[in-house]
This record gives structure tokens, C-alpha cells and sequence, in this order.
């Protein structure tokens, strides 16, 4: 039996995606890896067609004569795969052309091979003319969808341009130091004896970049407890959020738990609960706990139903709402291609009503700290000015990171070649009684 | 993933000491050498080994993941393979034979060294049982889900004759033909088949 073609898996999983029928992460499982003779091939196609889709779909209007049929979705994939091959990861001319022409024929759909064959040759001929318009054309040249690049330059007049240049880089692997087990020297040692190179990072005092991303199932000391996979600026919550021995903390959304194990390496006598109303998603929190040798109570439970009063108050509550994960694009670039705007609105809904479930169960004198992978200020300081507004006795506390901008509320991070994703914090602490 | 179940050493397949391999011709289908019925093997020795070794080779080099006798024209039942992430557990079944443990249908896309270029789905059991000798021509016993399980399902077709096209509509077995019976004439004219 032979190995499935790259290409052809590609188209496949790009259909699907393109189709709304799922998205990188549960389309491009390790099974689905496995039928390549390359999965690094595969993993690339399938993100640079999504990360530049924006833009390869522009060229490709301009080369088709009329519009495809929505039945041969995956000949518009392999188009876009042939495109983005061909322009972006400079595969000779050639080659890639024949091997598109002849990934029809694995399709199922031979009457396409002198249609592929023109449009990439087409490509190659008006490589100049088409960046040419495509460079008059924001979307894509950003290669954004409009309605978010339209928000982000409303949001960030002056910062859009890189945040978009921010967006469509290649995310680096960060890793967490489990402080309990190792210092960062000694797993920076470990590593450096693997013949794993990394760095530290500069914000988060446990954190390393490696120069390489790996698998976990090969990465030292992951299968110990030593290290986590986790963006520098989610280790920053620990950082950010007062924390003292003993404390009741609250997670209202918890899962994969990378924050909750984030914040128990800290403080390891915390009293979390974790929290995730999401039952498929709870198993990989005890699993992280596990792993790294923490202890906290999880729980499936939703604070905006009711009966939350059960659970009682806490002394500190994280609130790290689900969100568009517009800061996180580099990382998930399908983003580009399956949100919308009006999921958006829905989710500032959503947060809103998490804010207001979350704040009855604070302590009077407790810290409440709100995040987000957003960029969007509807999902973060605008939500901040809504509690603030509605709860009197709610006090923004402001913070500071070396390289955050700071907002009306909280602090923004921007995606940044090398280092952090785009991440949003902000601090709020309840009255105290006496005050 | 590869769904190897109780896989131990003895069956991972080891070349023979300072043996020369080579690379053996793999027949293309509609090649009615593909067709006949390989038979039993009843002793295990050198001999068999160089084959063994020669068909790891060749699979490799292709590359594919499974290999059956049949398709480099020798036809004995033997067939090897590999299907692990890092292609390095290659597997060898001398005198193989499948029983069903779960026979829901589990489809697959499969493609076939000898049907180059072609890729369709198939469903098959999901998970079987195999039992075969090893190349010590010791008997051993495996069970197998997921890719593994469809990967020999289709090898063991091989040495009855069977290809993956058969389980396709007349119509595309008809027109995967023909394709491949031009390329070959192209082949034979001395032009290249990705000009095609
Ligand atoms: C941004 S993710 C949390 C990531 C997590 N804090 C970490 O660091 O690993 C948001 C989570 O909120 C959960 N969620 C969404 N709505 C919720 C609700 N109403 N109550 C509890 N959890 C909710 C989602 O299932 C999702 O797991
Ligand atoms: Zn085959």
C-alpha cells in the first residue's frame, strides 16, 4: 500500500475546513499525519493555505475565468495548495505544476488537469502584475478577512500594520518551567544535553522559547511534569494575580487547564476550582494536574446558570473567557477563514455574562483578573469600563509588563515575532467592607 | 496510532548480516501477474530472507507503506510493511491469515504501489486478528485496528489476487486502466508521464 500524498490530504482537510465542516485542530490529528510520508509537508500546506488565503484566493479570482462550482471545493484546495507552493514556499515551477495537474487524477476529477494547469501557469507568468493588485487590495495583501482588518485599524490606528505583520508569522514554541520540580537553567541544561536549543524569555520568569518546535511526545522532561507547553503571556497571569498561601481561587473557565497549573506552580497550596462547562474538555485538565503533580477540585459547571452561590466566595477569581482568539491567528490561522463578525458580537455577549456571574462570587477585598487572546477592544477594555460601570464596588488596579500598551483598562500585548501572542489582562479588586 | 497491539521484538524484521539488497520491480496494474494466487510457504530459510530483505528495500524506496510478494512477481505468501510515524518497524507475515474481531466497516483512502497515482476509498472490518510466522518462521498472533489493520487487509488481498480497485465501480476501474495502460506506452516512447 502506498503513503497518501501530501497534496492530496491537503485538499481534503482544506475542503472540510473551507466547507465549516472543522478546523485545524480536528481535522489535522496525528492519525491524519501518520497517512503522510511527510506530516511537516502536510502540517505546512494545510497552515500556509490558511494563514495566506486571504491573498492566495485573490490571485486565484483573478486567474480563473468564472468561479468554480461549490462541488469542486477541492479542486479550488488544490489550486490554492499549487498557488500557495508555488509563491510562497518557492517549489521549482516545474515540478509543481505536473504534481498539481497530476493530484487531480487522485481527486477523482481528471477533467480539471488542463484547468489547473493554466491557472498555475498563469501564475507564474503574471507573478509581477498580480502582487501588483493584490498590494492595492488590503485584505489581501494582509491577507485578512475585511471585517477584521477594518476592526483592528479601527482598534489600533497606529499599531494595525503590525499586528497584521504580527498575525501572519510563524508562532515559536514557548515552554513553562514547572518551578516545583526545576529552575529554568537546570531545564535549559536538560534540554541543551538533548541537543534542544532554547532560549529564556524575557517576560515571564519561568519561561523558554525553543529554537526548533517539537513534538511533546519527544520533548525532555515533558512526560515528568518538568515543563508545559504554554504561551509566555498566559504565564504571566500568575504574575499578575495577587496571590498569597491558602487563598480560595476560582477558575471559571478552566480547560485545558493551562492556567490553573500555571497559577498552582506558583502558589502550590492554592484552593483552586477549576471550572469548564465544556465535559469533553475536563479530562485534559486533571490530566495536566496529573502530570505536573498539582492539586485543585474540576468541576463541569457554568456560573451563568444558576445556583453558583453554591460554591461559595473566593479570595481570587480568573476569568479567562472564551474569546475570538484574534491574538492567537499565527498560531490557528484557519481563524482568518472561519470567524465572523457576528460570532464576535456573540462572544462579547457571552463574556458580559461571565462578568456578572463571576463578580457576586468574589470576596469583598478579593482580585479578579479578566483575560483574553483578543485584540479587539469590544472583548477586553470595553468589557472592563461595562463591569466597572455596572458593579460600583468594582476598582480597576492598574498593571505593568516591560512591553504591553496600556489600554483605558488593562493591558494589550501584541503578537510579536519570537515572542508573546496577543493577549489582553486586567486587574479589578472588590471593595473591602471596611473601606 | 498504528493500532499494534502486544507487538513484541522478535517480530520486528532485522536485515540479514552484510546482505547486498536490491530493489526489485514492482508489476502495475492491469499486469495479470497481479492476479494469480500466491501459495503457501513451507520453510523459512536464507533464501526467503534475501526476499524478505529485498521486498523492505523496495517498499522503502518507493515509497509505500505495505508490500505483498505478489506485486514484485514472486508468489509466495509473504508480505511486509510499515506503518509507524518514523518508518522504523518494518513487519514481516509469512503465511498470513485474517479473522475479523470487529467486522464494523471502517473506510479508508487507500492507494496501491501497483496502481500508482490512484486513491479511493475502501471500507474494510475495522479490526482483525493475524496470525503468520516471522521470519525465524516462529508463529506469532497480533490484533489490529486502524491503519494497520486496513494496510493488511490490503496486502493480504494482494496474494489472493485481489486489488484495491476491485471494490471500485466498473466505470473507474475501467477509466484508471486506461490511463495507466497510456502512461506505460508514453513510458515506453521515451516521454515522460508528468508531461502527460
Ligand atoms: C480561553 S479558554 C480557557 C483556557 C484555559 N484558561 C487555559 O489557560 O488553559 C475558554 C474556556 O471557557 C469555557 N467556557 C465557555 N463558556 C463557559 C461558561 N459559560 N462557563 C464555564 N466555562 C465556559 C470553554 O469551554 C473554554 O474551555
Ligand atoms: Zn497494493
Amino acid at each position: 500500500m502506498s503513503f497518501q500524498p501530501e497534496r492530496v490530504l491537503a485538499c481534503h482537510i482544506l475542503t472540510s475546513l473551507l466547507q465549516h465542516r472543522g478546523s485545524l485542530a480536528s481535522l489535522l490529528t496525528t492519525e491524519t499525519l501518520a497517512k503522510a510520508q511527510s506530516p511537516a509537508l502536510l502540517q505546512e500546506l494545510c497552515f500556509g493555505v490558511c494563514r495566506w488565503h486571504p491573498r492566495l484566493n485573490f490571485y486565484l479570482q483573478h486567474l480563473l475565468e468564472k468561479p468554480l462550482r461549490a462541488k469542486d471545493m477541492d479542486v479550488q484546495c488544490l489550486l490554492l495548495v499549487g498557488l500557495y507552493q508555488l509563491l510562497f514556499m518557492r517549489t521549482p515551477d516545474h515540478a509543481c505544476v505536473n504534481e498539481c495537474v497530476g493530484t487531480a487524477e487522485a481527486l477523482g476529477k481528471p477533467w480539471a488537469k488542463g484547468l489547473i494547469n493554466a491557472v498555475l501557469r498563469g501564475a507564474q507568468r503574471q507573478q509581477d502584475e498580480l502582487s501588483a493588485l493584490a498590494e492595492r487590495d488590503y485584505s489581501a495583501w494582509y491577507a485578512h478577512p475585511q471585517w477584521l482588518l477594518d476592526q483592528l485599524k479601527k482598534d489600533w490606528p497606529a499599531q494595525y500594520r503590525d499586528i497584521l505583520d504580527g498575525n501572519n508569522q510563524r508562532a515559536p514554541m514557548s515552554l513553562r518551567v514547572n518551578q516545583l520540580k526545576a529552575t529554568r537553567a537546570e531545564c535549559h541544561g536538560l534540554l541543551a544535553s538533548n541537543a534542544v536549543a532554547s532560549t529564556a524569555g524575557e517576560l515571564a520568569q519561568h519561561s523558554l522559547y525553543l529554537a526548533q518546535p517539537m513534538d511533546t511526545a519527544v520533548l525532555p522532561g515533558f512526560a515528568e511534569g518538568m515543563v508545559s507547553v504554554q504561551d509566555e503571556s498566559s504565564q504571566l497571569v500568575a504574575a499578575l494575580l495577587p496571590l498569597s498561601p491558602g487563598l480560595r481561587v476560582l477558575d471559571a473557565c478552566a480547560a485545558p487547564g493551562g492556567k490553573t497549573c500555571a497559577l498552582l506552580e506558583a502558589e502550590p497550596s492554592l484552593q483552586v476550582l477549576a471550572l469548564d462547562n465544556e465535559a469533553r474538555r475536563l479530562p485534559r485538565i486533571q490530566q495536566n494536574l496529573d502530570r505536573l503533580g498539582l492539586l485543585a477540585t474540576v468541576r463541569c459547571a457554568d456560573i451563568t446558570v444558576a445556583g453558583a452561590e453554591q460554591f461559595g466566595r473566593f479570595d481570587r477569581i480568573l476569568l479567562d473567557v472564551p474569546c475570538s482568539a484574534t491574538g492567537v491567528i499565527r498560531r490557528h490561522p484557519d481563524i482568518k477563514i472561519l470567524r465572523t463578525a457576528a460570532e464576535v458580537e456573540n462572544l462579547v455577549s457571552k463574556q458580559r455574562a461571565l462578568i456578572h456571574a463571576a463578580w457576586p462570587l468574589l470576596e469583598p477585598g478579593g482580585y479578579l483578573l479578566y483575560s483574553t487572546c483578543s485584540l479587539l477592544k469590544a472583548e477586553n477594555t470595553e468589557q472592563i469600563a461595562h463591569l466597572l460601570s455596572a458593579c460600583p464596588d468594582a476598582r480597576h488596579i492598574p498593571l505593568t509588563i516591560a512591553v504591553a500598551t496600556t489600554c483605558d483598562y488593562g493591558l494589550q500585548l501584541f503578537p510579536k515575532a519570537g515572542g508573546t501572542d496577543g493577549f489582553y489582562y486586567a486587574l479589578l479588586r472588590k471593595q473591602p467592607i471596611a473601606e | 496510532m498504528t493500532g499494534l497491539i502486544g507487538l513484541s521484538c522478535a517480530q520486528v524484521s532485522k536485515p540479514l548480516p552484510n546482505a547486498t539488497m536490491s530493489l526489485l520491480t514492482i508489476l502495475e496494474y492491469p499486469d495479470l501477474r497481479l492476479r494469480k494466487r500466491a501459495s503457501a510457504i513451507s520453510e523459512v530459510n536464507d533464501a526467503l530472507r534475501r526476499i524478505i530483505d529485498d521486498m523492505f528495500e523496495t517498499m522503502y524506496a518507493a515509497p509505500g507503506i505495505g508490500l505483498a510478494a505478489t506485486q514484485v512477481n514472486v508468489h509466495k505468501r509473504l508480505l511486509v510493511l510499515d506503518v509507524s510515524e518514523n518508518k522504523d518497524t518494518p513487519l514481516v507475515f509469512i503465511n498470513p491469515e485474517i479473522d475479523v474481531l470487529d467486522p464494523e466497516p471502517l473506510g479508508y483512502e487507500e492507494g496501491c504501489l501497483s496502481v500508482p497515482g490512484y486513491f479511493d476509498l475502501v471500507t474494510r472490518p475495522k479490526k482483525i486478528k493475524v496470525k503468520a510466522l516471522n521470519r525465524d518462521g516462529e508463529t506469532f498472533e497480533m490484533e489490529a485496528e486502524g491503519l494497520l489493520a486496513v494496510c493488511l487487509q490490503h496486502e493480504v488481498d494482494h496474494l489472493d489476487g485481489k486489488l484495491f480497485v476491485d471494490y471500485l465501480s466498473i466505470l473507474k476501474r475501467q477509466r484508471i486502466k486506461h490511463k495507466l495502460l497510456k502512461d506505460k506506452k508514453k513510458d515506453e516512447r521515451g516521454e515522460s508521464r508528468a508531461e502527460a
